[in-house]
């Protein structure tokens, strides 16, 4: 009985013997096919992103720089404009203009 | 006809045409043995999708030092290996299932007279550690040679002859387990 056990057991290792093979669906090419456009698509390259880095970086300094001159100028101007007033405020009050 | 080293230079220059080639000869095989080890034909289609996208990728870094079936093999095992690890990870919400795990597999390429032996190997599979259920699925089922074996698995021959024996062994042992009356003479 034994050996006809193991018999049985030998016949259950060998099963897959001679067997036909499963076959995937035949669209599965065209899935793998899209998902290799849609990676394609997906990848940035790192010599790109480095682009996108100088060109970031270039704009944060141009930006930096306008505020800075903004800044600076309406300084400027805000001093222009208070001596401008004392200017006109003379010239309100003293009333001899044509000494 | 070109060389499946020359079809893999070809996908690594950007040949879609020979990723085609490459399916027509591979996808079977990387199909069947995806399927071995989940058995799941959703698994398997999805193990074999992510193979050859694989391959597409990685076409560059294939160096030809083993051949392009030990390559396609070894990145199908591996693949294989990581959705079953990714599977165990729910193993726990699943099992509380009634009958999760008492569900026998049928082969979709197997005949009909060795359907039911079939489904008591696949059943007995499932007690094998990893590196013993990829000898027995390369071996036995997916008839390599124990040399290609060896090189898929990056180990000695003598250890695949090791591995094969202790599977063999054990499944001996599942197989009482589950079926202690079968192999008995009928009177």
């Amino acid at each position: 009985m034994n050996d006809e056990k193991e018999k049985w057991k030998d016949q259950v290792f060998q099963s897959m013997k001679g067997n036909q093979r499963a076959k995937p669906r035949p669209e599965l090419l065209a899935q793998i096919e899209d998902e290799i456009a849609r990676s394609k698509t997906r990848v940035v390259p790192l010599p790109n992103l480095r682009y996108v880095a100088a060109a970031a970086a270039c704009l944060l300094l141009v930006n930096t720089g306008a505020l800075i001159y903004y800044h600076q100028q309406t300084q400027a101007t805000s001093e222009n404009v208070t001596g401008a007033g004392d200017y006109e405020q003379s010239l309100i009050s003293s009333y001899q203009i044509y000494e | 006809m070109r060389s499946e080293i020359e079809i893999i230079q070809a996908i690594a220059d950007g040949d879609d045409q020979a990723l085609t080639e490459l399916y027509h000869l591979y996808a079977e095989k990387v199909y069947n043995t995806s399927l071995s080890y989940t058995k799941s034909v959703e698994d398997a289609e999805e193990i074999t999708q992510d193979v050859f996208v694989k391959i597409y990728k990685s076409a560059s870094s294939f160096r030809a030092s083993s051949s392009a079936s030990t390559w396609i093999y070894r990145i199908t095992v591996n693949a294989s290996l990581n959705r079953l690890k990714k599977k165990n990870r729910f193993k726990l919400f699943k099992s509380s299932l009634p009958n999760a795990n008492s569900i026998d597999f049928e082969h979709p390429g197997v005949i009909l007279e060795n359907k039911e032996n079939a489904a008591a190997l696949y059943k007995a599979m499932d007690c094998l550690p990893n590196s013993q259920k990829t000898a027995f699925i390369l071996c036995l089922i997916e008839d390599l040679p124990r040399k290609e074996v060896a090189d898929i698995m990056g180990i000695s021959l003598k250890a695949v002859e090791s591995l094969l024996q202790r599977a063999k062994k054990n499944m001996r042992v599942e197989l009482e387990k589950f079926f202690p009356h079968r192999g008995k003479s009928k009177k």
